[in-house]
């Protein structure tokens, strides 16, 4: 039996599974960083609106 | 009369300072690509070993290779789920919100790690067992060890308060902390087709020449663990404190990062 494609098969999957789980992460953050941007636009905005 | 004030404990004031959002993001922060960077350096030297130096096994011949990817896996969906416990259980008893964020932060890496675990053994048993799959003690076990990582994420999803979420779904891993010793001794307790352990705290039954591989990636899956962990919880701990202060200087950092 040819073990060559359960060896790559084992090693493409952890290395997927391992990489979506680093990378998750830093697309979350990118969009909380989005949040608190706008979060502090709107603040400063009103604080404008009210002075 | 001369008064002595009393000497904190350095352990102590870290841990209340581990406690402070802002503080444990700036401190934590300076630790992720240090942490990246020896996790890199040590799979690409223990999957060199362990892919091209490491000889063919005499009974398995190429197939035993998968185990640099699988056994650290395993050991690190265990070790992952004690450490989730453990947080969990500070976070309960003294409630440090940051404590409850690693905790549940855990949860995910841990689940990726069994996920691993299981797939890469399932691929590892057709050319060795000759079945991907059998209902085997230890196998079993890890399936259910994922069952309560999923567990654990849902639970905290499924309810709005992090805080609360956070605290019922600590309490649901440490009820399944009960799953851990039944997984570590299957392979004891029952007729399993799963081989037993070869490295014990006494020695191993590996040769030197693949053995060293093995350890130098179980080390690099726990600096995965560390940096993806801290990651993580940075995250957290931005997407929870959207509206206070602190959070302004993160959006300063980050673009000076762009700029530079």
């Amino acid at each position: 039996m040819n073990h060559a494609p359960f060896i790559w098969g084992s090693y493409a999957i952890a290395t997927f599974v391992l990489l979506w789980t680093a990378v998750a992460p830093l697309i979350s953050k990118k969009t909380a960083i989005k949040d608190i941007r706008t979060f502090n636009q709107a603040r400063e905005q009103s604080r404008d609106t009210d002075s | 009369m001369k008064t002595v004030k009393p000497r904190k404990n350095p352990l102590v004031m870290f841990i209340h300072k581990l406690g402070s959002p802002p503080w444990f993001y700036d401190f934590t922060g300076k630790f992720v690509p240090w942490l990246w960077a020896v996790f890199a350096g040590l799979t690409v030297w223990g999957l060199y070993l362990g892919l091209f130096v490491a000889p063919p096994d005499y009974l398995q011949g190429e197939s035993y290779r998968i185990m640099y990817i699988h056994v650290p896996a395993a050991w690190m969906s265990m070790m992952i789920y004690v450490l989730m416990a453990f947080m969990g259980f500070i976070a309960l008893i003294w409630r440090i919100r940051t404590m409850e964020i690693m905790a549940m932060n855990s949860a995910p890496i841990g689940a990726a790690f069994t996920l691993i675990a299981l797939a890469t053994g399932s691929l590892w048993g057709r050319p060795t067992w000759g079945a991907y799959w059998v209902w085997d003690a230890r196998l079993t076990s890890e399936l259910v060890l994922l069952f309560l990582y999923l567990g654990v994420i849902g639970l905290y999803k499924a309810m709005d308060e992090p805080r609360k979420a956070a605290r019922a779904a600590s309490l649901l891993a440490l009820v399944g902390l009960v799953n851990l010793p039944i997984i570590h001794f299957s392979v004891k307790w029952w007729n399993t087709l799963h081989q037993g352990s070869s490295i014990s705290m006494t020695g191993s039954k590996i040769d030197p020449s693949m053995l060293w591989p093995l350890l130098i990636m179980a080390i690099a899956m726990k600096f995965y663990y560390g940096a993806n962990l801290i990651t993580r919880s940075r995250v957290t701990l931005l997407e929870q404190d959207l509206r206070k202060g602190w959070t302004r200087g993160v959006i300063g950092d980050a673009a000076k990062e762009r700029k530079s």
